[in-house]
């Protein structure tokens, strides 16, 4: 059941820090981007690493704002090139962050600021409250707003070296 | 900002002057004159002030990598007259 109405959840993100800013940002680095404003759903097309030597290649990432800003987004990795939900294939492995990556080996992007790395989300955290989500793990990566989470997340793919796992065969995925 | 010295290379040179933007505003880019054996978290965080971000532990990063906070500028790859985007650095789990 959701907290808050849509209208209050759309008022937040289309504060000039929030949506605005983080179309700002995509367009500023050149990437494809879509902001569904009925669905609250954003698609940003992001650059990491390959298994194939010396190449990059794209992942999709894709944030929903349920109940935004009482609770994170939620942040996931889908297959770039049909969209589906396909787990580890679809999420960049952890690269040599400074201080440590958010990318969990398990398929997550393990930070405060995302609504699926709480336990009640299927996340790892049990001992994180969503509902206090910008001071739950002051010690762990903090972001306020829409276009902080996506720069470190576009850091992260960086450095990434490679998918967690390959991707399916298109047949497989289709199946 | 103090007058770019082109006669000096990069190695003469003791501060930097650079551009920082938040990733909120990527055209609201701000300029800073710092010493290249400034630490990058603390460039980080002098600039993360005057964009008003709080908490976390901010880093510069360069063309989209992120710079250890512990390292000075000039061992991080920071280059007069660079262009870095402040990004949180603080752990993961």
């Amino acid at each position: 059941m959701s907290l808050l109405a849509y209208s209050d959840v759309l008022a937040f993100l289309e504060g000039e820090d929030e949506i605005p800013g983080a179309l700002r940002w995509a367009a500023y680095y050149g990437l494809e981007h879509t902001w569904d404003k009925k669905a609250l759903l954003l698609t940003v097309r992001l650059i990491g690493g390959s298994d194939r030597e010396r190449e990059r290649e794209p992942y999709l990432l894709i944030g929903t704002f349920e109940d935004y800003r009482a609770m994170p987004p939620a942040w996931r990795f889908l297959d770039p090139r049909t969209r589906q939900d396909i787990g580890l294939p679809a999420y960049p492995a952890a690269g040599p962050f400074p201080l440590g990556s958010v990318l969990h080996s398990n398929g997550v992007i393990c930070a405060p600021w995302n609504r699926l790395a709480y336990a009640d989300r299927g996340g790892p955290h049990s001992d994180w409250n969503a509902a206090n989500w910008q001071t739950a793990a002051p010690q762990h990566s903090s972001a306020r707003t829409i276009p902080d989470m996506l720069a470190r997340i576009r850091a992260e793919l960086t450095i990434s070296p490679r998918r967690l796992a390959s991707l399916p065969a298109l047949t497989a995925v289709s199946q | 900002m103090s007058t770019i010295d082109a006669t000096k290379t990069d190695k003469d040179k003791q501060t930097y002057e650079v551009e920082v933007f938040a990733p909120r505003n990527a055209s609201d880019r701000r300029p800073f004159s710092w010493s290249k054996h400034l630490t990058v978290g603390e460039a980080a965080a002098q600039a993360a002030g005057v964009f008003g971000i709080q908490g976390g532990q901010p880093t510069l990063a360069k063309e989209g990598s992120p710079l250890d906070r512990s390292k000075q500028l000039v061992a991080a790859g920071v280059r007069d007259h660079d262009v870095l985007e402040i990004v949180d650095a603080a752990g993961g789990v």
